[in-house]
């Protein structure tokens, strides 16, 4: 399951475990490469998810108490189905964990569901959700490589000295100046923090996202900037420079 | 102008050998470990190379698929590192 739309200011990247689209929602296995917005327009759930929790950048309002204290989950109301949701802050992803249908007092009941699965260890997504989730953020990044990274130099060096910013993907904080000196300078300033979320960026992908804003600097050639355009970097960024061609 | 330290953690079993040279070279613990992380940088320039130019390369072709599959060389440690995050008692 791939977003189809970078995250943006603000939002958390809808995911749904693999064991909910498969067991809850009835989907096909394999659909965890489909987006969020395919899926949702098959299901209503996943609709409702994507626009009450991942767009307004909500973790929720009611616990679900059971689930406590250990995970911090909250209830999802479409008609008479309950969904479980959990923001996992680390990842800057609001996970759908699973769904059931809300039968008060009997024992399918959606909470007391969400309870036996939290028991037997698979209500939280597992190992391979995760490896799909970073496999997507990948296609995510690259996209956004090939496409914008060119619009933000291009902009950069139509407005010398003035300092552009950007998030690559919508996740890696980018800083960029192109200084009309002699000769013209670029430089670009990476933060190491993965937005939404608190990881950080993993160190090839720095190398990768300062190799596509300097697509003609021989690696030989790179060097690390300790400023931008004199103005200091913030306390996550590494900055690298080349001469501009 | 002063240079800028930031605090860094080492294991407590590199803290003596660390001592040890510092006071063998007549230098700061702070400059071995400066001068150990450029030596470590210097062996592994080609790594770092490698990686620069598959990047450019894709790039330049436009080969999306290709850089997809470079930005997901990571993907198991990022998993690994996730799966470290979640909440224990599940």
């Amino acid at each position: 399951m791939e977003a189809a739309n970078q995250a943006r200011e603000g939002e958390l990247i809808p995911r749904v475990t693999s064991r909910c689209l498969t067991e809850d929602l009835g989907v096909a296995p394999g659909s965890v490469d489909v987006t969020i917005d395919e899926l949702a327009n098959a299901n209503a759930v996943i609709a409702a998810f994507r626009d009450r929790r991942a767009e307004m950048g909500s973790a929720g309002q009611e616990p679900i108490r059971s689930l406590l204290p250990e995970i911090a989950a909250f209830s999802l109301h479409v008609g008479r189905r309950r969904g479980a949701t959990w923001h996992h802050r680390e990842a800057g992803v609001i996970w759908l964990l699973a769904v059931g249908y809300h039968r008060e007092g009997h024992v399918d009941d959606a909470y007391a569901y969400f309870e036996r699965l939290k028991a037997a260890g698979r209500l939280l997504p597992d190992r391979d959700d995760m490896l799909a989730y970073a496999r997507s953020q990948a296609r995510t990044l690259a996209r956004s490589l090939l496409n914008d990274v060119p619009a933000l130099v291009a902009a950069a060096r139509d407005r010398p000295g003035v300092i552009h910013s950007g998030r690559i993907g919508g996740r890696i904080r980018v800083r960029l100046v192109h200084e009309n000196a002699d000769p013209p300078m670029f430089t670009v300033a990476i933060g190491q923090r993965l937005f939404p979320g608190e990881m950080e960026v993993p160190v090839d992908w720095l190398v990768r996202v300062a190799a596509a804003f300097l697509p003609d600097t021989p690696p030989e050639k790179l060097s690390i900037a300790f400023d931008l355009a004199g103005r200091e970097l913030e306390p996550d960024e590494v900055a690298f420079c080349d001469f501009a061609p | 102008m002063a240079v800028r330290t930031k605090p860094v953690r080492i294991f407590e079993t590199d803290h003596a050998p660390l001592r040890l040279l510092a006071e063998l070279e007549r230098r700061s613990p702070q400059e071995v470990f400066h001068a150990a992380l450029a030596e470590y940088l210097d062996s592994h320039r080609d790594e770092l190379a490698a990686v620069f130019v598959d990047t450019q390369r894709a790039i330049a072709s436009g080969d999306l698929g290709a850089l997809t599959a470079q930005l997901a060389a990571s993907a198991e440690a990022q998993a690994d590192a996730l799966m470290a995050t979640l909440p224990t008692g599940d």
